[in-house]
């Protein structure tokens, strides 16, 4: 579980700080002030740097680049660009940005060339990997290092376009990357970034096959009977036509009840705690991020909603990061924890300003306090 | 980003009734439309039981973590030694909270400057002012500060004080450290309007607006919030 997080050199932070983090995290702030940079810095260090998380990163967010591709009849295409990642968002050689964590673990990530890699001792062969399959020694490289107590435990090295986009178009016979990754230090998988609107039916029944597969369907019923006592069951139809409504494919069972009824019926908020409870189990270990976690849900249903979430997120030792604009997510979280006290030592709240070298920290204590005395922390 | 904006945080409505009358009397223009800084009551939010100074004390290091550039000050009464231990651990208890918001500990000075203070804490861009009524040197309340105000050789005062000390005598239950607060309202009475709250009562020019604390106090104010002369 990350206890702090500090990035440099990182999209709109020269050198930005997170403390004293808990079990669950919100970050809020204004529109553009980086929360969201700040998820995806905590999915790029718990992934180690990933390569396809770099991309999916710079696809979600339209960062791309267009890139000619002469062999092609249809000419270029548009390729995931790594600038943007910097503070100056230049493609620039030398250019380097860190992600470090609690206990020394770091990761960075920065461009760099063939040339310029140590290729002695323990790089050697993942140089070589690449520089067999490379067009020329020159070609520039994302360098992607993540490093234990200053001991390296894995490198992904991802060759770049001369227009700084993500080893794409690699051509034919050429690696999209090379890794290397020392015993105990794969990527982990229990890592999942819900975007606004992400959740779309497919994905939430592949996860709960997900979940019917590792026998976690128990787990995933009762975090939503925190919200509905007398349900009993979730059944996912399989019938593939159920999916074209979005509405759809879902049904729930109830206590004394032999019909079941579409969660269609229990209007978008329910939705979207299904979707917040399997993810939470799918993360079970690992980390749940979360961008606008309020979307979809009235002001009513936020104090439940952040019940669910502590309660699963501890039972499943899962550590959960959202973000939020909206006074009304603050006012439910701060409910939950007046309700149910011992939620309040696993939240912490963090306003998000750039101009500031850390986050504003906020305990459940604080965040009553200046919803009490109306400070404005957004 | 948007900058926030500046708040004096006082501890209820009495404070800011008179602080905003006797700005206004000072050509500080305090209507809601004009003003460069918001006052804010703590007692407002505070939850049931709880002492508004306490409520005001309690939020002042999240206020000023949150300020990002707009300077935040605080009036807060010195009170007596029988009801908080008065004006040198009430300081003790605004050091406590400068530092739990990040004031470097040298810069915090070892008693209250008579003219206020006014701290810059960089660490969150945050510019922080407080004020001890009545004049930052002596034990006291909001009323010490307004008794003051009151012209010298005013006969009413004289007598309302000789009628409160005589009511004591006579059992009147209230109890000591509220003895300048009885003799106030005393007073208050035998205005023109009677019995008006302070805040009126400054707007109507039965209190004066220079006296030393009075004067010392609108500069600070002035200072805090950059406001000119």
């Amino acid at each position: 579980m990350l206890t702090e997080l500090t990035v440099e050199n990182y999209r709109g932070f020269e050198r930005y700080r997170l403390p004293e983090l808990r079990r669950v995290n919100l970050l809020v702030g204004r529109n553009n002030c980086g929360k969201t940079s700040l998820l995806e810095a905590v999915r790029l260090f718990a992934r180690k740097g990933y390569p396809d998380d770099l991309k999916y990163i710079a696809l979600d967010r339209g960062e791309v680049t267009f890139v000619d591709e002469p062999e092609r009849p249809e000419g270029g295409r548009y390729f995931p660009a790594v600038s943007h990642f910097f503070r100056n968002r230049q493609f620039q050689l030398g250019q380097e940005l860190v992600i470090q964590g609690s206990e020394s673990e770091l990761l960075r990530i920065s461009v760099s060339t063939f040339d310029s890699v140590d290729t002695s001792g323990d790089y050697e062969e993942l140089v070589q990997q690449l520089l067999r399959r490379s067009s020329s020694p020159t070609e520039t490289l994302l360098w992607s290092e993540f490093a234990c107590a200053t001991k390296v435990a894995s490198i992904f090295a991802i060759p770049l376009s001369t227009k700084g986009t993500i080893g794409f178009p690699t051509g034919p016979g050429r690696p999209r990357w090379a890794a290397m990754q020392t015993d105990g230090h794969t990527v982990s998988t229990n890592v999942e970034f819900i975007s606004p609107g992400s959740l779309e039916p497919m994905l939430m029944g592949e996860m709960w096959d997900w979940a019917v597969e590792t026998g976690d369907e128990e787990s995933v019923v009762d975090a939503m009977k925190l919200l509905e006592p007398r349900l009993q069951s979730i059944h996912f139809l399989s019938a593939e036509h159920m999916y074209r409504h979005s509405r759809s494919g879902v049904l729930l069972g109830f206590e004394g009840e032999r019909r079941r009824v579409p969660l269609g019926s229990h209007g978008d908020g329910m939705r979207r705690m299904l979707a917040l409870a399997l993810s939470l189990t799918h993360t079970s270990g690992g980390y749940l991020l979360v961008d606008e976690i309020d979307t979809g849900l009235h002001w009513t249903v936020m104090a439940d909603m952040w019940r669910l979430v502590i309660e699963t997120a501890r039972r499943n030792n899962t550590q959960v990061f959202a973000t939020t604009h909206s006074l009304d997510c603050l006012r439910g979280l701060d409910q939950a924890c007046r309700e149910y006290p011992h939620l309040a030592e696993d939240v912490s709240a963090h306003t998000i300003d750039p101009t500031l070298e850390e986050s504003v920290f906020m305990s459940a204590g604080d965040l009553r306090i200046a919803l009490e005395q109306e400070i404005e922390v957004r | 980003m948007t900058q926030r904006r500046a708040r004096l945080h006082v501890e209820g409505k009495d404070d800011l009734f008179a602080i905003v009358n006797l700005l206004e009397r000072h050509a500080i223009d305090c209507s809601e439309r004009s003003r460069t800084f918001d006052i804010k009551k703590s007692a407002d939010g505070a939850p049931a039981g709880t002492e508004s100074v306490e409520a005001l004390l309690n939020g002042m290091d999240l206020a000023i973590r949150q300020s990002r550039g707009a300077p935040v000050g605080f009036v807060i009464d010195a009170d007596w030694e029988g009801v908080s231990g008065g004006l040198k651990s009430r300081w003790q208890a605004v050091c406590d909270r400068l530092r739990a918001a990040g004031a470097p500990k040298d810069a915090i000075p070892s008693s209250p400057p008579s003219d206020g203070l006014i701290l810059d804490i960089p660490r969150w861009r945050a510019r922080a002012g407080v004020w001890l009524m009545p004049d930052n040197q002596r034990d006291g309340t909001l009323e010490d500060f307004l008794q003051e105000l009151i012209a010298e050789g005013d006969v009413l005062i004289e007598h309302a004080t000789e009628a409160t000390a005589e009511a004591t005598t006579l059992g009147a239950g209230f109890p000591e450290v509220h003895r300048t607060k009885a003799q106030l309202h005393t007073w208050l009475a035998w205005q023109e309007k009677p019995g008006q709250p302070y805040g009126i009562a400054i707007k109507a020019r039965y209190f004066g607006h220079d006296s030393p604390a009075a004067i010392a106090f609108v500069d600070w104010i002035r200072r805090l919030f950059d406001i000119p002369e």
